[in-house]
């Protein structure tokens, strides 16, 4: 039993660097433009059906179509926030979000229409290989995903920091108006910033084929685990992503184990009910609240 | 006369004329504006709270679902009569309403919006793993059901007071209050407005007749599952429909929900995947060029037309 519940918190943590990194896109679009982007899991979806296809179709190696799916999705995310997106930013809130459950809509039936509800595996030479040990298994491959997913929001958070662009992001996010007057041009860095965010969130969804089957329906799970990992680690803050994303995977996991994955469900929302009671601004304390 | 009441007037003589239909003889139109007054009263609720105060609700079938169990969970374990159930069924709505609305209305926008979409979800899912109760994804069959008549008189007059209430709402005090937090919640605290508690009223109430209208829907149903009550297309109809007609107007959601609901009699049951993407398309396409709805964007033009020299 012991060693289940081991193993299980494993399963969780490797899982929980995919939902770290595509969550952390979805904080870094909310903390940038107040935006709650309900298409977020559809984008991940995408990411997962190009990785697919490219291995169905060209025979490439799943982790060969992670650029493909990175490019694809950035230019997707870039112009959503370009021609829709953009136009609602200055407006209430609310209009953002039901203007992206549109989209969700969109995007989610077009996929169902285009590839029926089948799920669909990736399947390669390697993909039962792993390190056992101690009578635990590690496979390889869900490993290699966690290393990149943490490699992905290092990389993103020194961007943010230590970038020109980066700054610029910033400086937009704490003040349009003064990052206007200093030369910044907010429209593209708000595309820019989308595009940014769609894009790990298409690297995240080339890399959760590892962990399950691909299906025009599995992005709004997703959607909603992204919005308990940005509460837990606070809206806004990267880093609390990591954290957040860590925690979410292992409690999905262990409960899943424990109960049953309708359970797990219930239980990731009771969890977000009591940060939203209690501890609103996530476990840093460092979320937007107000 | 005055203007307001007028209104209010027609609004009732329209009610009462359809009220009477029903005796110039049975036909496919009861059926069809039977299933209108229930997505009238839905988009109604759903304005009353979202259109007014701007806080996006988007799990609203938690509580046509929670409706529905309750009411149906009590036919079956107690025998009850029907109607005595749907008030019941409100009360359950209303007080999950209390306790996801207490801690979610005090933050931002974005929370309560996060909140209630992962309700109705965990609530769904709830429903099919606590089959003790539920009966799980075998469904639950309804012991008890009214009359044809009886649906389309119980939703006619559930709709009516849904959109008298809100007619109240716009022309009281409580109005001003909901207008005032949407357009700046600060400035509406600071002039004394107890903005938490106004919130959280408008929210329970909403609730509570979502859950009632989700009860009679589901003894009118006679049998369903977990996904066909807490299905979000429902929270998504109540959404686009209030959003057609004119979020925060009167007359938005009867005008959006009529609308809405006779090109879904057309279009909706044979392209079920189609349609849904160009309802997406049309919500994109609302923001973008008709932000204030049909009945908003009009009452707009006719303000700047008929506005008073100075």
């Amino acid at each position: 039993m012991s060693m289940l519940i081991i193993q299980s918190l494993i399963n969780g943590i490797l899982m929980g660097g995919i939902y770290a990194l595509y969550s952390a896109g979805f904080s870094l679009i909310f903390g940038v433009m107040g935006v709650v982007n309900i298409a977020h899991g559809d984008l991940l979806m995408l990411g997962a059906f190009i990785t697919f296809w490219m291995f169905i179709g060209l025979g490439l190696d799943p982790f060969l179509t992670l650029p493909f799916s990175v490019a694809g999705l950035f230019v997707l995310g870039y112009l959503m926030q370009r021609l829709a997106i953009n136009r609602v930013v200055g407006a209430p809130p609310i209009m953002s979000y039901i203007l992206t459950f549109g989209m969700h809509l969109m995007i989610s039936n077009l996929a169902l229409v285009a590839w029926t509800a089948d799920p669909r595996a990736v399947t390669t030479a390697y993909s039962g290989a792993n390190l056992a040990f101690l009578g635990l298994t590690l496979p390889w491959i869900k490993l290699i995903t966690f290393l990149i997913s943490l490699g992905v929001i290092g990389l993103l958070y020194w961007l943010l920091n230590h970038s020109q662009t980066g700054r610029a992001i910033q400086a937009t996010a704490q003040d349009r108006e003064m990052a206007r007057l200093t030369g910044i041009k907010v429209d593209r860095i708000y595309a820019l910033t989308f595009g940014l965010g769609a894009a790990i969130t298409g690297l995240a969804g080339s890399m959760v084929v590892a962990f399950q089957d691909v299906e025009p329906g599995m992005g709004l799970p997703y959607t909603i685990i992204a919005f308990c990992v940005v509460v837990l680690g606070g809206m806004g803050y990267i880093p609390g992503a990591l954290i957040g994303g860590l925690i979410l995977g292992i409690v999905g996991s262990v409960s899943t184990m424990l109960f049953t994955s309708g359970w797990s469900i219930a239980i990731t929302f009771f969890l977000l009910y009591l940060m939203l009671l209690f501890r609103p601004a996530g476990i840093t304390g460092k979320g937007i609240v107000e | 006369m005055p203007v307001k009441r007028t209104g209010f007037f027609i609004g009732l003589l329209v009610a009462v004329l359809f009220a009477l239909l029903p005796f110039a003889g049975e036909s496919y139109y009861i059926q069809l504006l039977t299933v209108i007054f229930y997505w009238i009263g839905l988009a109604a609720c759903w304005n009353l709270m979202c259109g007014y105060t701007g806080y996006i609700d988007f799990g609203s079938a938690a509580y046509t679902g929670i409706g529905a169990y309750v009411a149906g969970i009590i036919m079956v374990r107690s025998g009850l009569p029907l109607l005595t159930t749907i008030p019941l069924a409100g009360l359950g709505a209303g007080v999950i309403a209390l306790a996801v609305g207490w801690p979610t209305l005090r933050l931002r926008g974005a929370y309560f919006a996060i909140a209630t979409f992962a309700l109705a979800e965990a609530l769904m899912q709830v429903a099919e793993e606590w089959t003790g109760l539920t009966e799980g994804g075998i469904g639950i069959t309804i012991p008890q059901r009214l009359e044809e008549f009886d649906y389309y008189w119980l939703y006619l007059f559930l709709a009516a007071l849904v959109v008298a209430i809100t007619w109240w709402v716009e022309h009281h005090k409580h109005g001003y209050a909901l207008k005032a937090i949407h357009e700046d919640e600060h400035a509406a605290a600071q002039v004394g407005i107890n903005t938490h508690t106004i919130k959280l009223k408008t929210y329970v109430t909403s609730a509570f007749f979502i859950g009632m209208l989700g009860a009679l829907e589901g003894s009118r149903l006679g049998y369903f599952k977990p996904d066909d009550v807490f299905d979000v297309h429902i929270t998504i109809k109540m959404v686009i429909m209030s959003l057609l007609g004119g979020m925060g107007t009167v007359l938005g959601p009867v005008i959006g929900a009529t609308f809405l609901q006779l090109i879904e009699d057309y279009l909706g049951a044979q392209f079920l995947n189609f349609y849904l993407v160009i309802i997406g398309a049309i919500i994109v396409c609302v923001i973008i060029f008709l932000p204030r709805g049909i009945v908003g964007s009009t009452i707009e033009r006719l303000r700047l037309k008929f506005r008073r020299q100075p």
